[in-house]
């Protein structure tokens, strides 16, 4: 498979995204707080997407000829406004130890990185519904992505900002984490039934994907084991002196993170463009 | 803006691939690049076989995906209707190959960027034709105008929608197809030549 980079892009980039938005969240709900090993780890994920991108390309120093064309193509805009993320996850970052107690600053930057992840993740889907395979159009493409940056962002936040939630309520994340996963599994049914009635290129998508049943399986367990892991200590009642279960933590995040790899190595693995073929 | 493109005679196709050769030729290209590809494909069974080939090219879409696609404008509509490619402004990003439901564009590794049917544009401006038509002994491949195309085979049977092709509401392709009556069967089966 030769999708590599972009799997890594997509993954680090989302990630990222649901770190800042749950950093921005976790800022409003218990104010006062500064979340900086969550805001380093947002900015080095959005980095090490960003570089990824480039590696699929080739002629990543021409990279920037992806300018002109912003708000005409889709991939046009989403590299745009990825980059302009990452540009303000480093900056979040930044902050925190340039200017430390400055927390309007601080939240301004996750708000922005916030919405402009946001749509950043629109125009990621974007770039995959509309191109011509049949197993990435439709509203699954939309559904996979904002699960994924809103499942592995709030994970990867509680893991990152253990230390500043010893004595608050985590309920919010664990079960933005649980919403997430079962909207993400409940919707594959709809579309995996739907590429049944499409052409030969779904069929084709649908036979690989029968020959990685494996995979398929191993994805959700991982991903719903993971969710369900994290549930857990996140509704656990907060009671003063007790220690929180960093493991449990740390768990379902491995596990939830090495679930969505594998679903998205599944969906790039699919890809099957509906054509009588040059190639 | 009027639209040109290639009319293609199946019913005079015999699969010799002289097309693909002479473009393969002209255009300088390695194993596994293909401007243009011809592919067969059989059906039925004994005592009732039968078989057709399609010779397949860029269509020169009026709605081409490609450049909608195109992140660098690299992919544009040329003045004279065709879809044309950039290399100068080309990053290699392969969005194109994901976009086109024809599989025109192809990756070139050597130049790290995409390549495609130019339907040999410089022959054009000196009045000449694509070097496939030319190419082509059975006088089964013209380009042109495809309005104009279409008036010079008025009553033949034209399409652009076959089973093996996507659905031409997609990009709206200047093709003009004149079947196989068994090319109209979905139960085909590509045959490896």
């Amino acid at each position: 498979m030769g999708e590599t980079s972009l799997l890594v892009f997509s993954i680090c980039i989302q990630a990222a995204i649901g770190i800042i938005l749950f950093a921005f969240v976790a800022q409003i709900v218990y104010k006062g707080k500064q979340f900086k090993v969550a805001a380093v780890t947002a900015a080095v994920l959005a980095v090490v997407g960003v570089f990824a991108s480039f590696a699929h390309l080739g002629h990543p120093l021409s990279a920037l000829n992806v300018l002109g064309e912003f708000g005409q193509s889709w991939l046009s805009t989403e590299a745009v406004l990825a980059g302009v993320f990452a540009g303000v996850a480093v900056l979040y970052a930044a902050i925190h130890f340039l200017r430390p107690d400055d927390h309007t600053l601080s939240l301004g930057l996750s708000g922005i990185g916030s919405v402009l992840g946001l749509v950043a993740v629109l125009s990621m889907a974007k770039v995959y519904t509309t191109t011509s395979v049949p197993v990435w159009q439709g509203s699954n493409t939309f559904v996979d992505f904002y699960a994924t940056t809103v499942a592995i962002g709030a994970l990867g936040f509680l893991v990152t900002s253990v230390s500043q939630l010893q004595d608050v309520s985590k309920k919010l994340f664990g079960y933005s984490i649980l919403v997430a996963v079962v909207i993400q599994a409940a919707s594959t049914v709809p579309h995996i039934l739907g590429l049944s009635e499409m052409g030969a290129a779904a069929h084709s998508s649908i036979q690989i994907l029968n020959g990685m049943n494996t995979l398929v399986w191993a994805k959700w367990l991982l991903i719903l084991g993971g969710a369900g892991i994290a549930l857990y200590p996140a509704s656990a009642k907060v009671q003063e002196g007790a220690k929180l279960n960093v493991n449990a933590f740390v768990t379902a995040g491995a596990a939830l993170v090495i679930g969505q790899v594998i679903g998205r190595y599944l969906f790039y693995a699919t890809l099957v463009v509906t054509n009588v073929g040059l190639m | 803006m009027g639209y040109q493109g290639f009319y293609f005679n199946m019913t005079r196709c015999i699969g010799c691939k002289t097309c693909q050769i002479a473009c393969k030729d002209r255009n300088d290209q390695d194993i596994g690049i293909n401007f243009r590809l011809v592919k067969t494909f059989e059906l039925g069974l004994y005592p009732n076989p039968s078989i057709y080939h399609y010779s397949g090219a860029c269509n020169h879409c009026a709605n081409p995906k490609c450049v909608e696609g195109c992140p660098t404008g690299a992919m544009y509509v040329a003045d004279d209707g065709t879809v044309q490619h950039d290399k100068n402004k080309c990053i290699g990003c392969r969005y194109c190959i994901w976009n086109c439901p024809y599989g025109a564009p192809q990756f070139i590794p050597e130049l790290g960027k995409v390549g495609k049917c130019d339907s040999c544009k410089d022959l054009r401006e000196n009045g000449e034709n694509p070097v496939c038509v030319d190419a082509c002994i059975m006088r089964a491949l013209e380009w042109g105008d495809i309005e104009e195309l279409r008036a010079r085979h008025a009553g033949e049977e034209l399409t652009s929608e076959l089973p093996i092709l996507a659905p031409p509401h997609i990009t709206n392709p200047s093709l003009l197809i004149k079947p196989k009556k068994n090319a109209r069967l979905k139960e085909y089966q590509e045959k490896e030549m």
